[in-house]
């Protein structure tokens, strides 16, 4: 019956060209056009974001006229997140410590502890926890500074004076992220490595000589390695998601806030989608 | 092409500017000549297109259709690198002055002076001294624009808009947001700036005490067209219903649309 009706229907709009609205209601036409404006988005996003990556390649040709503003954002981006950085790194390799012992109770002997929280911090943890603290803190900041620049005119005000906002504004901070990154995963590394020594020394009464010894002997250089290179890489995609959320920002405040979040929020899932990636090519294919 | 003919092509020229932003069609089918030393005033309803119009004249915005000359060249659909060149013969003063806040006051008026001339940082800021001289500013230099009012602000960028000297002075809405006092004031340094260096220039505003006062030629912009041209007398006294009712800012007779 149900079918029959279908049928009845199908030819009635073949046949009598029955108009179309009468089938796809309102509804799913403005869903389908929701979801086709939002695809298109993407494509357009990713092209956008694409073309300055270039254009920012292009410009660390005059790196040596911005040394200055290189410089400053180094300064900004990897000193100025240190202290946030340090806390968390001091908190997860405590947490690790305790979570890694519950874990291994029974199963591993605890004196291998640090081996575990070694091998967990430097391939995965410090970097991709850094990378996300960084992300919220660095990609809102850069965001928001060259969205407040565009909405302001500064932007243009660049472009009249003959300085190219790629060269002046994104090139110095996609520089200073790829090289401020790795250099704070190392002290988050440290700290990290030093939080779960002091669970472990405190909380499981362990020596620290036991501690230290498990260190010395699972270390692979590999593993800080591959941690430092996907941290440049984050570096990279989180000064990128700024810059291009701050640049494409319009329309003053409200503008600015809404390119602030969207940068945040690409920068942290493309940090998570990217490293699963580079955990793929640096462990499974390179090596 | 001799001399007379050179005095006779304009320094900025536009023909059928059309430009629409998400469908809306803010210019459509803009006409403007602008004489070498001439000052040009462009008056018009707030949205109506002005700065779009000034922004086409300097590379900020590509047109949809038709064709842009500055300073004898064909800038239609140049791109970056085409306009480094001819920049730094324009200059232009934007609407909320557009300061670089994390950079000094000096800083400021140095920026375009050290991408066109090497310079030594002692000679740049000398540089950038006297020209903030020029426009009244003595001792700001070490200063954040964060800490300027708005009337030292749009000196600011009247002082780093003529600091490589340009041949053209774009102004957006300078007197816009200042006491009458501060505006009077910049309406002369605009003109004394003009006077000085004999500088070509284009002013939108809607202010037309300011119109009046810096302008040689006016014209108005009316629905994306040059609706009327003239000097300021003749604006004053213009018979147009639409132009009359601008000038004398009555609401009446016109159709309120933005």
């Amino acid at each position: 019956m149900a079918e029959e009706t279908r049928r009845s229907l199908l030819d009635r709009t073949l046949l009598e060209e029955l108009p179309g609205e009468e089938i796809i209601t309102e509804g799913a036409r403005t869903g389908l056009a929701w979801v086709g404006r939002q695809i298109l988005t993407f494509f357009e996003d990713t092209g956008k974001v694409g073309i300055l990556f270039l254009r920012a390649i292009g410009a660390t040709l005059s790196a040596g006229t911005y040394r200055r503003q290189i410089l400053d954002q180094m300064s900004a981006i990897g000193v100025g997140s240190m202290p946030l950085v340090g806390i968390v790194a001091l908190f997860t390799g405590a947490v690790a410590a305790v979570q890694a012992a519950y874990q291994l109770e029974g199963v591993v002997p605890l004196r291998y502890l640090g081996a575990v929280i070694e091998r967990s911090v430097l391939i995965e943890l410090g970097p991709v926890l850094t990378a996300l603290v960084v992300g919220g803190r660095v990609g809102a900041s850069i965001a928001a500074e060259i969205g407040t620049m565009r909405v302001t005119e500064q932007v243009d005000a660049l472009e009249v004076l003959s300085v190219d906002p790629i060269k002046y504004l994104v090139m110095p901070r996609l520089v200073a992220a790829l090289v401020m990154l790795p250099v704070i995963v190392v002290f988050a590394n440290a700290i990290a490595i030093f939080g779960g020594f002091v669970v472990a020394t405190f909380s499981f009464d362990q020596s620290p000589h036991t501690y230290v010894q498990a260190l010395k002997q699972f270390f692979h250089l590999k593993d800080l390695t591959s941690g430092l290179c996907k941290s440049g890489f984050f570096g990279i995609l989180i000064a990128l998601m700024g810059c291009h959320y701050g640049l494409a920002s319009e329309g003053g405040a409200e503008g600015v806030g809404l390119a602030t979040t969207r940068a945040v929020v690409a920068s942290c899932v493309l940090v998570l989608v990217s490293d699963y990636v580079l955990a793929n090519l640096l462990f499974r294919v390179t090596f | 092409m001799d001399a007379r003919d050179a005095a006779d092509t304009p320094v900025l020229s536009v023909r059928g500017l059309e430009k629409s932003f998400g469908g809306r069609p803010v210019l459509a089918g803009v006409d403007l000549d602008v004489a070498s030393g001439e000052s040009v005033v462009v008056i018009g309803r707030s949205g109506g297109g002005k700065s779009v119009l000034l922004k086409h004249l300097v590379g900020l915005v590509k047109p949809d259709k038709g064709t842009v000359h500055v300073l004898g060249q064909d800038v239609t659909a140049w791109t970056r690198p085409q306009w480094s060149g001819l920049r730094g013969r324009i200059g232009m003063v934007f609407q909320g002055a557009a300061l670089f806040d994390s950079l000094t006051v000096g800083e400021n008026v140095a920026m375009g002076i050290r991408v066109r001339q090497r310079l030594a940082p002692a000679e740049e800021m000398a540089l950038a001294k006297q020209r903030l001289a020029q426009v009244g500013l003595v001792d700001v230099e070490h200063l954040k624009p964060a800490s300027l009012s708005g009337g030292m602000k749009k000196r600011v960028a009247l002082a780093r808009a003529v600091a490589t000297d340009p041949e053209v002075l774009l102004y957006d809405e300078p007197t816009t947001g200042l006491d009458p006092v501060m505006a009077d004031v910049i309406n002369r340094l605009i003109r004394s700036l003009q006077q000085q260096f004999g500088l070509t220039s284009v002013v939108v505003t809607h202010d037309m005490t300011s119109a009046y006062f810096v302008g040689d030629r006016i014209a108005y912009l009316h629905q994306g067209r040059v609706h009327a041209t003239g000097t300021p007398e003749e604006i004053r006294r213009s018979e147009d219903p639409i132009v009359r009712a601008f000038v004398e800012g009555r609401s009446q007779g016109l159709a309120v649309t933005h």
